[in-house]
């Protein structure tokens, strides 16, 4: 019964009769809408942009769909603010350093790349992030010791120097993790470390030498200063040797292709051959302080700047005795270290110019090794002789007065030199 | 689907341009079943045709005047055009009652007007079931042409009549009772 019910209902609209419309009526009816509506047309106007959008919405997007979008709309704007609202802070922080407010959002925003780019657990990308920072760090250091003297610059550029030196040590751990994966990534973080290096060492060279030229007014401040600047080069150019080392040691992998091995072999030629240089360079600037400070404390009298800024005569010949053999004591310790790294280096060209990149990698080390040995006993016996000339314990109370007395009247006598030849680059 | 979709279309262009072919076409979809639902209410065919045009003439109107003074938004054509067809119908009732005219049945208008003696004949049961869904009140006559003559569906006729679906169903199936009854009793 239900059936056929719903079957007699249906041809109600199916059927014609008296329940349908006379289709006379329906097109003459039709003509008479659209002649009204026409008229009634002309004064509508058409709907633009944000109006048509609402409509284009309310028609073609389901209404239960729009109940269940707004929440999700409140909650995507919300993210979108707390997003937009940290990436503005952290773009905002880009220009901090190291003291300001700001600068610990930009640090925060870099471990923010950091754990990305970890999901993707490439350490390729690990390292060069890691690199980046470091590079940071140190344009950020050079740009503090160029600023305005205060109270808190020294302490500012340590908190930068322990936060590169920390990515340097982070680095050094990618470039590990990326020796047991495959050559791919050691090749890539080997090319970004070699520029990286480069840049870093540029601006701590850069920042040592503002720092001395006024950059930090204060002397203790200076030696300081410089000291970082050595320590964290040091850090800087032990993540370079190491990465030179893991590229020798993929030399003597088997399951390496001879053509890569090749390719490496050439990385390492022109790295090896960049810390040759830089042996040599550090060398030269070695042996010059100490020819200075030989200069310095033979002179019975010498003028110089006192601690006040003042030209005045700062030492005399009685004061000097001690500084005087310490200071021939370390010029026979540097001619010594001169002819080992001499021949060393030589050595080491020679290997290099053979393709024996192993062994020239051995010598570049121990030249390396020598090279700031010597650098460091010179650094020791500057201070100790600093403290003898000028009552304070400054490597810059000797310097300053060695670089004004040029200029000054003084009667200056030398008592030898600090070996005859200079160690030529590569 | 398709024809949601065209139908949807041909709205977005009445609203958003006023375009009258648009709406011309509307008409060509609707006009019957708002004659049918009309008729079933009125039951002069000459009042039907009246309240039909009517409520076409209104339905443009309400799509293409300026609407930032209220808060309704068009969803669907059908929803809007049966709403204004409800309240043309409750409108028509209340100027007749001032008029105190005599309505007439449905088979006094089929056996009068025109010559369709012979029509009402070929489908006399479908003029049976015609009558008899006048015999049930507005409420189960609405429910029940949208649902089995328009072949509506519940989500359709719930935002037409303005209740919820399941409110619907229970509405439907007790105005199925009813008419099967009552069909029970006629045929």
């Amino acid at each position: 019964m239900s059936k056929e019910l719903k079957k007699k209902l249906k041809g109600l609209k199916t059927r014609d009769g008296r329940v349908n419309p006379d289709k006379e009526w329906v097109i003459k009816s039709k003509i008479d809408l659209m002649n009204s509506i026409s008229n009634s047309s002309l004064g509508v106007n058409e709907k633009v942009g944000l109006k048509k959008m609402n409509s284009f919405i309310d028609l073609f997007v389901p209404k239960e769909f729009l109940l269940y979008a707004r929440p999700l709309a409140i909650s995507a704007l919300a993210f979108v603010i707390v997003v937009g609202g940290w990436v503005a802070g952290v773009s905002a922080s880009q220009d901090s350093l190291p003291g300001d407010v700001l600068w610990g959002v930009k640090l925060a925003g870099e471990k923010t790349r950091l754990v990305i780019a970890s999901v993707g657990g490439s350490k390729e990308k690990e390292a060069g992030l890691h690199l980046e920072f470091a590079s940071n760090r140190a344009e950020e250091i050079k740009e503090v010791v160029a600023k305005e003297e205060s109270s808190k610059k020294v302490d500012s550029i340590n908190t930068a120097v322990d936060s590169l030196k920390k990515s340097m040590e982070s680095a050094s751990k990618s470039l590990e993790d990326a020796a047991t994966e495959g050559m791919d990534g050691v090749l890539a973080i080997a090319a970004n470390t070699d520029k990286k290096v480069d840049e870093i060492l540029g601006d701590l060279k850069e920042s040592q030498k503002v720092a001395k030229d006024g950059g930090v007014e204060d002397a203790n401040g200076i030696n300081k200063v410089e000291n970082q600047m050595k320590e964290v080069s040091n850090v800087v150019e032990d993540m370079s040797v190491k990465t030179i080392g893991v590229l020798v040691s993929k030399t003597e992998d088997k399951n390496i292709e001879e053509g890569v091995k090749t390719e490496v072999k050439e990385m390492i030629k022109t790295q090896v051959g960049k810390h040759l240089d830089k042996v040599a360079e550090d060398f030269n600037e070695t042996k010059q302080v100490v020819q200075d400070a030989t200069n310095l404390v033979a002179s019975s009298t010498f003028y110089g700047v006192d601690n006040n800024g003042v030209q005045n005569i700062v030492s005399s010949s009685t004061l000097s005795v001690n500084t005087l053999e310490i200071v021939k004591d370390t010029e026979q310790k540097v001619v010594q270290a001169g002819v080992q790294i001499e021949k060393t280096l030589s050595e080491a060209k020679d290997l290099l110019n053979q393709e024996n990149v192993v062994s020239a990698f051995e010598k570049m080390k121990e030249v390396v090794g020598t090279q700031k040995e010597i650098s460091a006993v010179v650094v020791e016996a500057v201070k100790i002789s600093g403290t003898g000339v000028s009552g304070t314990n400054t490597t810059s109370a000797i310097i300053n007065p060695i670089t004004t007395s040029a200029t000054a009247s003084t009667t200056t006598s030398t008592s030898g030199s600090v070996g005859t030849t200079t160690i030529q680059k590569l | 689907m398709r024809a949601q979709i065209t139908e949807k279309i041909l709205l977005y262009k009445v609203i958003t341009k006023a375009d009258s072919l648009a709406y011309g076409k509307l008409y060509d979809l609707y006009v019957a079943k708002i004659y049918r639902f009309i008729f079933l209410k009125v039951r002069t065919k000459e009042d039907a045709e009246d309240i039909t045009n009517e409520v076409f003439l209104k339905t443009w109107q309400h799509i293409t005047k300026n609407k930032e003074d209220t808060e309704e938004n068009i969803r669907s054509f059908s929803g809007l055009i049966y709403k204004i067809a409800r309240n043309s119908i409750v409108d028509h009732y209340r100027k007749r009652s001032r008029e105190n005219e005599n309505k007439l049945g449905l088979l006094e208008n089929l056996s009068e007007k025109r010559d369709i003696l012979k029509q009402v004949e070929i489908n006399q049961d479908i003029a049976r079931t015609f009558q008899l869904l006048r015999k049930l009140k507005q409420e189960y006559q609405e429910v029940v042409l949208l649902r089995y003559t328009e072949e509506l569906s519940i989500k359709e006729i719930s935002d037409i009549i303005g209740k919820k679906p399941t409110a619907i169903r229970v509405t439907l199936h007790r105005a199925l009772k009813k008419l099967k009854q009552l069909a029970e009793k006629t045929f």
